[in-house]
């Protein structure tokens, strides 16, 4: 899948592929656009996340039972993040649940619409009625500590200071939207779906009020605030409290897929914890060992440079009772030191929306 | 189509700022703010130490000589209640005189206990010899305003000639602790619209008195104003932060708007809630940018509660007061206190200084706890003008959510009813299915959830299906008589224990509207929304509310929700020991005390109908009748309309019920009786509508709970009554009553479709 967009990013941008999609990496360099989200505001070209839409009667029912978190009262004006489970447990997607008049809209990850929509379309059930709606729609965010003034002089100062996850239809040049309050990084965020056809003009609109930001800055902001990540974080294996994204499943619900080796998962105890960490030189690989004392305590899941801290930061997947802060571990040599998260404070937590 | 005119022709106020309205004009424009220190040791406690407090000698230099002191909040209340009666000079037939009273906490007796939300009313009344319309609204710190506006309803319905209109509250050390407790307070004097880094709070009292322009030009007087419209709103957000967006505060200011006939170009000053909260001020300063856009720095706006304090349920009509002498005298009163050197002001909040300005409207706002905003209108009087009658509009009864020891839901309760069970002192269950997002469901305490259990239980027995943008008009009133025991205690133990350490959950979960806060924002609702507190008499007044709105178009659909709790009969509690429920009517019997909320939908006839709706019962008419004793109650009863098959009265099962059972088989010998608290026991507000759902279900089912255990009635002989659940078939209409004694009497009559 490649974005509508892909024509109205600069000529030296850098795509690439993520799962099932081409993305724009990076538009001009990745720490001056990390700046950009954590400083002012970033536009980012969310079409990489497929758009799947769930109608009909039974489109409450279907859904409550493949999301791990209860949307049974999902009204048109709200939205929430949820995982997507398969019947082992394992992650099949994290995705954003949009009410809507008629059913939801999901939103895939990054890269990931693929197997959401086999997912979904492998546990059908008569009377909801599942339709991929990326041939005609597309999604554009917006988020820094700014982006509220941007959807401000962009759209409507009114919709700025929306609740988090609250939904708007609403209207941009007499284009149809569907605005919401998100957020990704810890900054204030909002997501904008639009027809593809209007896409690259609300594209050029937001531009006039804020710089765009690929996907590799995106993704920086987000390991900082320890936002899952799954394409790095879901390893084949590995249970939802493992990978620590218990926070995207509801076990007090009735019934979802998964549900059941969610709770096997949780009463045998066991398995590993995912722990951030910073330190070392480089940035270590996945499956680089982590030691403890000498002794291997665990593995590398995820590693980059984060620009917020002027350090390599990394998850590390370790048993249990070195899964906490301020401990030294050590990494293929290097000392680390473990993290809480999140990793950097933003600064939208001490701006207010004015 | 042009209503008839409805104008203040007197008022009354008792703050720190003044002991009657001269006075408190002259601080005003000159100045002169009331807030100082408090001297009370028992606030000692506290980093924030200054109050809007007002002198004893202001008031006991206007009671009476010989007259009984009551309570401080009691004669806080008729002390301008008095003057307001006195400037206008009114003096209707006293069944034509109403009173509606704004007050936002509970306030405690001589003796230290609670008294009911709605004694202070019944002081006035009894005092001032006013036997109309008597309501007592409790939408929190936006009462007083509220209470203005269903006094100008009052008048449209034509119920009565002349209505006081205000509000009243006392300082009193626990919700000192609480609001301190959120870290809401200034240190020193509040400053609202500036540094904005808390509030203060205030006491005291304020009414106006409304009747219709044409009756006040009769008897020669001049108006002061009129009440041009009014509006009401849910924020559906939070339980005490205004919705960040100002959408709330916003929609209210323009329903108010629209009922005046005007528009955002036609107001010259507004009023604002002020309270000097950053959440307030900031989201104030949006309400002010959306409704009047471009032009919101051309408006000024300015804060009364920088003289006062925070006033609580009086706020709103103190508020009323002061925008009533600024149409008047042409002056808008400053925000004093205002110091914005650090960070200029984009708005016009007149500054320290009053303003000589040609006023010909003004717009009050107040924002409340439960996320409740009204906006009231006042305008320059008009001359007479030809006024058509109210409209009327069909209303029906369209879906019944009971949530009670007896059921949950009206299957299970029908089913209860048919088998001849009872649950009087059961708690009611909510295991099974869930009723709202759990995100939300895991923070309600228990009043809440069974409110919303029975909304959400309503609504889907109403079968309605309404898109979100629909949502944003539905109404809800909700009727309860003393709101959550569960957190009232909580907050009262804590403060008792530590009042630097209050339990500020509870804390927002004691106001009386908090429950109908939490209904609104689980189901979405925004619509017009308002909390009425008169005991068992709470749910009758509440539909009439619902009547109102629906009359004048203010919403298609209302969702009327009752409930009230007895402490210890909660949702997983054990049963009682014994079977023997109360037996209303009957002799040597007693009220058994319970948990309760019963929910049903209003909705107009014409809605209903197009949406292939199925509803029970159309409201024929409806009735109350205020005072105290025997006599209200045959008062209650004089409805017109077709002779009910059946009567749900408000017995209990006191030697009372003698009296209901007396004036019954006297006006409507033919009809049998029973009462709703034979099947769910007394749960106050929830037993009144219980008895207008079960009304509703005889009409359209023909059912109706039995009397179980009846042999002796206290009056007439047992063929009167309702002896086995199934009648001979549905009703033609049938009559249900509520009673909170010596205050207010309620009649409903519901006849079939």
């Amino acid at each position: 899948m490649a974005s509508v967009l892909v024509t109205r990013h600069p000529e030296d941008t850098v795509h690439g592929e993520v799962g099932d999609s081409t993305v724009p990496l990076r538009f001009s360099s990745t720490s001056q656009e990390y700046q950009v989200l954590r400083d002012r505001a970033a536009v980012l070209d969310l079409g990489g996340h497929r758009l799947i839409e769930i109608t009909g009667p039974a489109a409450v029912d279907f859904a409550q039972r493949i999301l791990a978190r209860d949307v049974e009262y999902l009204t048109s004006d709200r939205c929430m993040m949820s995982l997507v489970l398969d019947e082992s447990g394992q992650v099949v997607d994290q995705v954003i649940a949009f009410g809507r008049e008629d059913g939801l809209l999901l939103e895939s990850s990054c890269g990931a619409g693929t197997r959401l929509l086999e997912h979904l379309l492998a546990h059908a059930e008569e009377g909801a009625e599942i339709v991929d709606r990326s041939a005609d729609l597309t999604v554009i965010g917006l988020e820094g500590p700014y982006a509220w003034g941007v959807v401000g002089r962009l759209l409507d100062g009114e919709l700025a200071s929306l609740p988090f996850e609250s939904v708007v239809d609403t209207t941009w040049n007499d284009v149809d939207l569907v605005f919401a309050r998100t957020g990704y990084t810890g900054e204030y965020g909002y997501q904008m779906i639009v027809s593809r056809e209007s896409a690259p003009a609300l594209w050029e609109g937001a531009l006039e009020h804020a710089q765009a930001a690929g996907q590799e800055a995106l993704e920086l902001a987000m390991l900082e605030v320890r936002q899952p990540i799954l394409r790095h974080e879901a390893t084949p294996g590995a249970s939802v409290i493992e990978i620590g994204a218990n926070w995207l499943v509801d076990i007090t619900k009735d019934d979802f897929v998964g549900r059941a080796a969610v709770l096997e998962a949780f009463e045998a105890g066991g398995g590993r914890r995912t722990v951030g960490f910073t330190g070392c030189e480089g940035v270590p690989a996945p499956g680089t060992r982590v030691l403890a004392g000498g002794q291997d305590v665990g593995e590398v899941v995820h590693a980059v440079h984060s620009t917020g801290l002027g350090a390599t930061l990394g998850l590390a997947r370790v048993d249990p009772e070195l899964a906490a802060a301020g401990l030294d571990l050590t990494v293929a040599g290097l000392s680390v030191t473990t993290l809480t998260s999140p990793y950097i404070v933003p600064k939208s937590w001490s701006i207010p929306i004015i | 189509m042009a209503l008839r005119p409805v104008v203040v022709t007197g008022l009354g106020i008792i703050c720190a700022a003044g002991r009657n309205p001269a006075e408190f004009w002259t601080r005003l424009i000159t100045a002169r703010g009331g807030l100082a220190p408090i001297e009370d040791e028992a606030f000692a406690v506290f980093a924030a130490r200054h109050a809007g407090q007002v002198p004893d000698a202001w008031i006991d230099a206007q009671v009476p000589a010989g007259e009984a002191a009551g309570d401080r909040t009691a004669r806080l209340a008729l002390v301008a209640a008095r003057q307001a009666v006195e400037q206008a000079g009114a003096a209707p037939a006293p069944d034509r005189f109403g009173i509606i009273l704004g007050k936002c906490q509970a306030t405690p007796g001589p003796a230290g206990a609670y008294q009911p939300m709605h004694h202070t009313a019944d002081v006035v009344a009894e005092r001032l010899g006013l036997r109309g319309p008597r309501v007592l609204v409790s939408t929190a710190c936006a009462a007083g305003g509220n209470a203005i506006g269903l006094a100008r309803d009052k008048i449209l319905t034509g119920e009565a000639d002349a209505v006081l209109a205000g509000g009243v509250d006392p300082l009193l050390f626990g919700t000192y602790a609480g609001f301190a407790g959120l870290q809401a307070m200034s240190t020193g004097p509040c400053r609202p619209y500036s540094h904005s880094d808390g509030l203060n709070l205030g006491e005291g009292a304020a009414f106006l008195l409304l009747e219709p322009l044409d009756l006040a030009l009769a008897r020669g007087v001049t108006p002061l104003a009129e009440v041009a419209g009014y509006g009401l709103s849910a924020d559906a957000y939070h339980a005490t932060a205004p919705d960040p967006t100002g959408r709330g505060g916003a929609s209210a200011v323009r329903r108010a708007l629209a009922e005046a006939g005007l528009t955002p170009g036609d107001v010259h000053y507004v009023s604002g809630h002020g309270t000097g909260t950053p959440a307030n001020d900031t989201m104030e300063a949006k309400v002010m940018r959306l409704v009047f856009g471009e032009r919101a720095a051309q408006v000024p706006t300015s804060s009364i509660k920088s003289f006062v304090g925070h006033t609580l349920g009086a706020a709103g009509a103190v508020e009323a007061v002061a925008s009533v002498l600024a149409l008047h005298h042409g002056v808008a009163p400053p925000t004093i206190g205002f110091d914005d050197d650090d960070a200029p002001a984009d708005l016009d909040y007149v500054p320290n200084r009053a303003r000589e300005m040609p006023i010909g409207t003004v717009v009050s706002n107040n924002y409340a706890f439960g996320g409740n905003n009204v906006s009231l209108v006042l305008a320059r009087p008009r001359d007479p003008i030809p006024y058509d009658p109210t409209p009327r509009r069909e209303a029906v009864i369209s879906g019944l959510g009971p949530v009670t020891g007896a059921g949950t839901g009206i299957a299970e309760t029908a089913a209860a009813i048919a088998a001849g069970h009872h649950g009087a002192g059961l708690a009611p269950s909510l295991e099974g299915r869930t009723f709202a997002p759990r995100s939300l469901w895991r923070h309600m305490n228990g009043l809440s959830r069974l409110a919303i259990a029975a909304s959400r239980l309503a609504w889907e027995d109403a079968g309605l299906k309404l898109p979100r943008k629909a949502l944003d008009d539905v109404a809800l009133v909700f009727a309860t008589g003393a709101g959550s025991a569960e957190s009232t205690g909580g907050f009262d133990d804590s403060i008792a224990l530590n009042p630097n350490k209050p339990a500020v959950l509870s804390f927002s979960n004691v106001v009386l509207n908090a429950t109908g806060g939490a209904v609104c924002q689980t189901l979405g609702l925004r619509g017009p929304t308002t909390t009425l507190c008169n005991g068992a008499a709470s749910a009758s007044i509440a539909l009439d509310c619902a009547l109102e709105m629906i009359d004048a178009g203010k919403a298609e659909v209302v969702l009327v929700v009752a409930a009230d709790e007895t402490p210890g009969v909660t949702p997983g509690a054990p049963a009682p020991a014994g079977d023997g429920g109360p037996v209303p009517y009957g002799t040597g019997t007693a009220p058994v005390a319970g948990s309760g909320a019963v929910a049903f939908v209003v909705e107009s006839a014409a809605h209903c109908a197009e949406r292939g709706g199925r509803p029970y019962a159309r409201v024929a008419g409806t009735r109350h009748a205020a005072g105290q004793g025997a006599e209200p109650v045959a008062r209650s009863l004089a409805l017109t309309g077709a002779e009910p098959g059946l009567v749900l009265g408000a017995a209990t099962g006191t030697p009372r019920d003698a009296e209901e059972a007396a004036a019954v088989l006297a006006r409507v010998p033919g009809a049998l009786l029973t009462a709703s608290a034979a099947l769910i026991g007394d749960c106050q507000a929830a037993t009144g509508a219980m008895n207008i759902a079960l009304a509703a279900l005889a009409v359209r089912d023909g059912l109706a709970p039995a009397l179980a255990g009846l042999d002796e009635p206290l009056a007439g002989d047992l063929g009167s009554y309702v002896t086995r659940p199934e009648l001979a078939g549905p009703v033609a209409s049938a009559l249900a009553l509520t009673a909170a004694h010596d205050s207010v009497r309620g009649a409903v009559l519901l006849e079939e479709v």
